[in-house]
């Protein structure tokens, strides 16, 4: 970003001392207003950014553009209020786009009020500008949280476009209330049963880095309890993130420590089933195929309760089987059968 | 660079000019970093012309004169060899970072991950801006259609430029890192690449308008490092037209 001496120059010969309002209500609306800083081009309101950052701007630089700022807001709440949406085509809000950007980055008191009636025009017409309800959450987001605002995010967590952003500011505000639990469980239903496109992994991990792993797994388990379906698919994506995405890997780990797969596969229906219905014997490879991922440990008991004859090798089995089909008699030289480590 | 008065008349035509020719004037008048003695050899040359009938005369008279001894004024752009070099690194400063970012993107990064858009790159912690990079290295950058620094060398080459980033930065008289945290270095192969490059100069800015010296740094400006293969032009460094690229990663460094 350009400097904030520079910008104050930039603004100083830039700005008529008449009315120097018009030169940073020009940067905010003009079409293609860029500029070129060094070998850089920037965002023209950088300009105005850095003199409002600056605490040596002069007070008549400062008020100049504030009362820009007001001025391009109170037009746009005007155009927003009408309910012709002909008045704001696509294309035509990038004043107000420029608008939020400025105030999202300086954070200054004096632009608060303004930020709140820009929220009260935009918010109802989420539907047709999202774009701009997008930016003027996330200006929002800038300023201090207070507690009471959670009540505000809490609506937001129900709007597809706005779940997994309203749910980090909950966790901003206060990670250890009881209704973040409910709302990552709410998000991740969301995300695996309607499609949702939030990554509640993703947020999942933002929460672990708030409260730790101990807790997240509190909530995992309370999921469990009430939802068993959902906690298998959540353990399954979990999973399948943890395989490209190294930030997801302690809550897999974590997971698998917690819920390890014997105990489940063991009550693996399917997998009993196949072992019981097979006809023997059977050869270890094609056993790690059908059963992929399972234990050693959950091999060795489905092959002890099935009573079944599991071989080394593909050639072993093949030559334990005799031209009609029939198994060899055990000899001194009969092919090796498999013994789990476990 | 002091502009004296024997060179009043050169000086008189460019402001008599149009705004790139003035500038152009401004350009050179506030370029603090060229070396002294390279200073006076271009004005005691540019007074032997005495045809200062317009601006555009004047600009030329100027370009005559570092064209007249490349190696004195430092390459005076030439283009630079494309396939001396394996890869290209290109140094922006870390705010630009979410300048790249698209406004798909931006609503994935929104909607799918619940971050803010158009918000401050430093205000987010690392592993964010980290994640955030590794999104925006998904997709081809187009770093716009304006001039450009970059690198044109193997990684090898580059380590040590790397390693001192304010350095090359003051060194090139680079703008718009002064309130930088974090400069981000996007490294990209050559075969990714449309367009020419040519070397920065001294005195750059004479027939550049868009080009703008730093007013204090410390070092002169366009003086670079040698690298060794003849078509290399002894710099590590380069402008270019930028185009769209996929680059293979990006890098913040820290800058304080």
């Amino acid at each position: 970003m350009i400097s904030q001496r520079e910008a104050l120059r930039i603004f100083a010969s830039q700005a008529a001392t008449n009315e120097p309002e018009l030169y940073p209500y020009n940067i905010l609306t003009q079409k293609n207003s860029t500029f070129m800083y060094g070998w850089f081009d920037f965002p023209a309101e950088d300009i105005l950014v850095q003199c409002l950052k600056n605490p040596e701007t002069p007070p008549w630089i400062f008020d100049a553009i504030i009362a820009a700022c007001k001025k391009v807001g109170a037009e746009f709440s005007y155009k927003l209020l009408s309910p012709k949406k002909d008045d704001l085509q696509d294309g035509q809000t990038f004043p107000l786009e420029r608008l939020l950007r400025l105030v999202h980055l300086v954070k200054l008191g004096e632009l608060q009020s303004l930020l709140l009636a820009l929220m009260a025009s935009i918010i109802p017409r989420a539907r047709d500008f999202p774009g701009l309800a997008r930016s003027v959450l996330s200006a929002f987001s800038a300023y201090p949280q207070k507690q009471s605002d959670a009540v505000f995010w809490e609506e937001y967590i129900e709007i597809p476009d706005f779940a997994a952003f309203a749910f980090r500011q909950l966790v901003s505000i206060n990670p250890n209330s009881p209704q973040i639990k409910e709302n990552l469980k709410e998000l991740w239903k969301k995300q695996l049963k309607q499609n949702w496109e939030i990554d509640a992994a993703f947020l999942t991990e933002e929460l672990l880095n708030k409260i730790g792993i101990t807790r997240v797994m509190d909530i995992f388990e309370s999921i469990k309890s009430q939802d068993i379906a959902l906690f298998n698919e959540i353990k399954k994506t979990i999973e399948n993130r943890a395989q490209f995405d190294p930030r997801i890997v302690p809550i897999k780990e974590q997971m698998e420590k917690a819920y390890p797969k014997a105990l489940k596969e063991l009550f693996n229906t399917s997998n009993i089933v196949y072992m019981l219905n097979r006809e023997p014997p059977i050869c270890i490879e094609e056993l790690n195929t059908k059963l992929s991922g399972i234990s050693e440990q959950l091999k060795s008991v489905l092959i002890e309760i099935s009573n079944i004859e599991v071989y080394t090798s593909s050639a072993s089995w093949q030559s334990a089987i005799l031209p009609d089909g029939a198994m060899k008699k055990p000899t001194s030289e009969s092919p090796k059968k498999y013994v789990s480590e476990n | 660079m002091h502009i004296p008065k024997n060179c009043s008349a050169w000086k008189a035509c460019l402001k008599k000019g149009d705004s790139e020719d003035k500038q152009i004037l401004h350009n050179i008048i506030s370029d603090m970093c060229v070396p002294l003695d390279v200073e006076q050899r271009f004005f005691s040359e540019l007074s032997a012309y005495d045809n200062q009938a317009s601006s555009k005369t004047a600009i030329n008279n100027a370009v005559s004169v570092i064209r007249s001894d490349p190696k004195f004024f430092t390459c005076s752009g030439n283009t630079v060899a494309l396939r001396s070099f394996q890869r290209i690194l290109r140094i922006e400063p870390g705010s630009r970072v979410f300048g790249h970012i698209s406004e798909a993107k931006k609503k994935i990064l929104f909607v799918r991950f619940g971050l803010p858009i158009d918000t401050a790159f430093d205000d987010l912690p690392s592993e964010l801006t980290d994640f955030i990079i590794q999104e925006i290295s998904k997709d081809p950058l187009t770093f716009g259609n304006s001039f450009r620094i970059v690198w044109v060398t193997d990684l090898e080459e580059a380590q040590p430029i790397l390693n001192s980033i304010l350095e090359v930065i003051d060194r090139l008289g680079l703008l718009g890192f002064a309130d930088e945290q974090r400069a981000a270095i996007f490294f990209y192969e050559r075969s990714e690449l449309v367009a020419s490059f040519h070397v920065p100069r001294v005195l750059d800015g004479i027939n550049w308008s868009r080009f703008r010296p730093v007013s204090d740094c410390s070092a002169a400006s366009g003086k670079t490092l040698p690298l060794t293969k003849p078509e290399e032009f002894g710099l590590p460094e380069a402008v270019h037209r930028a185009c769209e690229v996929k680059v293979s990663r990006i890098e913040m460094r820290t800058l304080i």
